[in-house]
């Protein structure tokens, strides 16, 4: 998995000038193209938002850091059930109850939508701190494994949670999110982590990936980065279930059973582990496949399950093998001062 | 006689067990300030394993290990980096993944002043202390003749570079004690000599202590001042190489005893 990512000099202001730019597309998009689609591709297309956030989120851990966590399904289900309650039981029943007009109530509900899906995530990166500190000793399989079992801890704890719903599923989370709000949040997760990425920390976790051992006799604190990729990812990924929650209305625990951690997986080792660029295609790719897929009727998941093992065999390293998107692919290059 | 350097690193009486294995049986070793000192012993005779203890691998079951009057004994390997001991190790064990550059600057990650903050919004701040370990990585890059290697890949370097990188990434943990686990493993003379002149050059220009595993007797009595014998964990001799040379206990522990030899000729 090489990574060869560079940031030369960047700034605050030029990141958030990017971010603002892209933001404002976002809701250009939202109002024309969005729109003329139709509800049926508007929901592909949300669902390929989603999923982008919880591929780079686990990418983080799994493709930089080198930490085979199965768990991510586990705290998108954390983040989306904390999340749907503040909502449900706090923020909606008070925007309801207040007397306002359209506009007004517009703007609360979206600062309300930012409140519980920041709280979706910090909940899910607590349990993220919580777990990843013991978990994270281990190495490899038993890694694997301990993650898997803490994200059938999470949903069967929730699944015997009455007051969310429980086995028959928490209805009536209000609607308050779309297309808009799940490219900004998938966005803000792409930027992070580039961030992240490319910097002094960025390379300490690269460096634990693929020595472990030497990077502690560097003085790198090897569990101290593990967790803090650990908590970043399931921060988004809780962001991601709080965005599902508002979206789809309706949670249950079905929805995050560990198949799909694995499809998060596949997501990032498709992709490339340790690729961004990797990582939000394959998300979009896999995600418009069993659409598409369709056609074959009774097939479909044979046959998806085949191009899987197709790619997989062609290109083992992933899509993009570690590479990253760079303007000089479309661009002409500029000269180097 | 001029009077001993002060003392850098010392290993008071250290023991090791692996189960039922003695691995290390009461060592002692001092090693002083700009002092090059060579650890030898046959195969498995525990010169890794106290390598491993020194830098936080094992900790000592009896004894410790003290780093400028501190113990350092029981630390966690990156603690005990941090207090200013780096290593190489016996098989190369480079980032190979990441570039000649990135393996340095990963190194010089202890020396980082941006927060995780700064780092998420690219600060200005950020990117000048980017800029501060691009350059300094490179001036050490330079200064082994690595430079023109910084963009490729740590796993694409030949063999001798690999081992040299190995040195200027230890070497960016700004060490007050270096130790090299057989440096010179596998080189070929031509590159033996250059290695041995840059252990040299390195112990003058950076005011290192060294301590140095090695095999080859050439590159041992050639730049070590004094040289330790491990021989089933036990230490069986120490001083100046021309002596170690001709100790028996040392000869034997290499080529067995000469009774032996002779009783089965």
């Amino acid at each position: 998995m090489p990574n060869r990512l560079t940031v030369s000099a960047s700034s605050t202001q030029r990141t958030f000038t990017w971010y603002a730019l892209y933001a404002l597309v976002i809701m250009l998009l939202s109002r024309t193209v969005v729109g003329w689609v139709g509800a049926y591709y508007e929901q592909i297309l949300i669902f390929i938002g989603i999923n982008i956030t919880l591929a780079v989120s686990l990418n983080l851990v799994l493709g930089f850091a080198g930490q085979f966590s199965i768990g991510h399904a586990g705290f998108m289900a954390l983040g989306g059930y904390s999340s749907a309650a503040l909502s449900y039981f706090v923020l909606n029943p008070a925007l309801m109850s207040l007397p306002l007009d359209g506009m007004l109530h517009a703007v609360l509900e979206n600062v309300a939508l930012a409140i519980v899906l920041f709280a979706g995530g910090i909940a899910a990166a607590i349990a993220g701190l919580l777990v990843g500190i013991p978990t994270l000793r281990l190495r490899g399989d038993y890694l694997a494994i301990a993650t898997l079992g803490m994200g059938e801890i999470i949903r069967v704890v929730i699944l015997n949670t009455n007051f969310v719903g429980g086995a028959r599923g928490f209805t009536d989370i209000p609607r308050w999110t779309g297309f808009t709000w799940v490219y900004l949040i998938a966005g803000a997760c792409v930027l992070v982590v580039r961030n992240l990425i490319a910097s002094t920390s960025g390379r300490a976790l690269t460096a634990l990936r693929e020595d472990e051992d030497a990077a502690a006799a560097m003085g790198i604190n090897t569990t101290r980065h593990k967790v803090m990729a650990f908590v970043l990812g399931a921060f988004f990924a809780g962001m991601a279930g709080g965005l599902l929650a508002h979206y789809m209305q309706y949670l249950h625990t079905n929805s995050f059973t560990f198949l799909r951690s694995i499809e998060i997986v596949v997501f990032v080792v498709l992709g490339g582990g340790g690729s961004i660029t990797g990582s939000i295609i394959a998300a979009a790719v896999l995600t418009v496949l069993p659409e598409a897929l369709r056609v074959a009727q009774s097939w479909r998941m044979v046959s998806y399950s085949l191009l899987l093992v197709i790619m997989m065999l062609t290109r083992p390293q992933g899509l993009m093998g570690g590479r990253e998107f760079h303007w000089s692919w479309i661009l002409p290059r500029r000269k180097q001062a | 006689m001029t009077t001993p350097p002060e003392i850098v690193l010392e290993l008071t009486d250290i023991c090791l067990s692996f189960g039922g294995l003695k691995a290390i049986k009461n060592v002692s070793l001092t090693v002083g300030k700009r002092e090059l000192v060579g650890l030898i012993g046959p195969n498995g005779a525990g010169k890794t394993t106290l390598f491993n203890m020194t830098t936080g691998v094992y900790c000592p079951d009896q004894g410790t290990i003290a780093l400028s009057g501190q113990t350092i004994s029981g630390l966690p390997p990156h603690e005990i980096n941090r207090r200013g001991i780096a290593r190489t190790f016996q098989n190369i064990r480079l980032w190979g993944n990441m570039t000649v550059l990135d393996n340095v600057r990963a190194a010089l990650h202890k020396t980082a002043r941006a927060g995780l903050w700064q780092i998420i919004a690219a600060s200005h701040h950020h990117a000048r202390d980017e800029d501060r370990l691009r350059e300094y990585a490179r001036e050490q890059l330079a200064y082994f003749d690595l430079i023109r290697f910084e963009n490729d890949l740590a796993k694409n370097l030949p063999y001798g570079e690999q081992r040299r990188l190995e040195i200027a990434r230890a070497l960016a943990t700004n060490p007050t004690v270096l130790m090299l686990d057989e440096p010179v493993a596998g080189m070929n003379t031509g590159e033996k000599v250059h290695l041995m002149e840059l252990i040299k050059r390195l112990q003058a220009d950076r005011r290192l202590s060294i301590l140095l595993i090695e095999h080859d007797m050439k590159v041992v009595m050639g730049i070590c001042e004094r040289v330790a014998v491990l021989d089933y964990g036990e230490k069986i001799a120490e001083g100046p190489p021309e002596a170690i040379q001709k100790d028996p206990r040392v000869i034997e522990a290499y080529l067995g005893a000469p009774q032996t030899t002779a009783a089965t000729n």
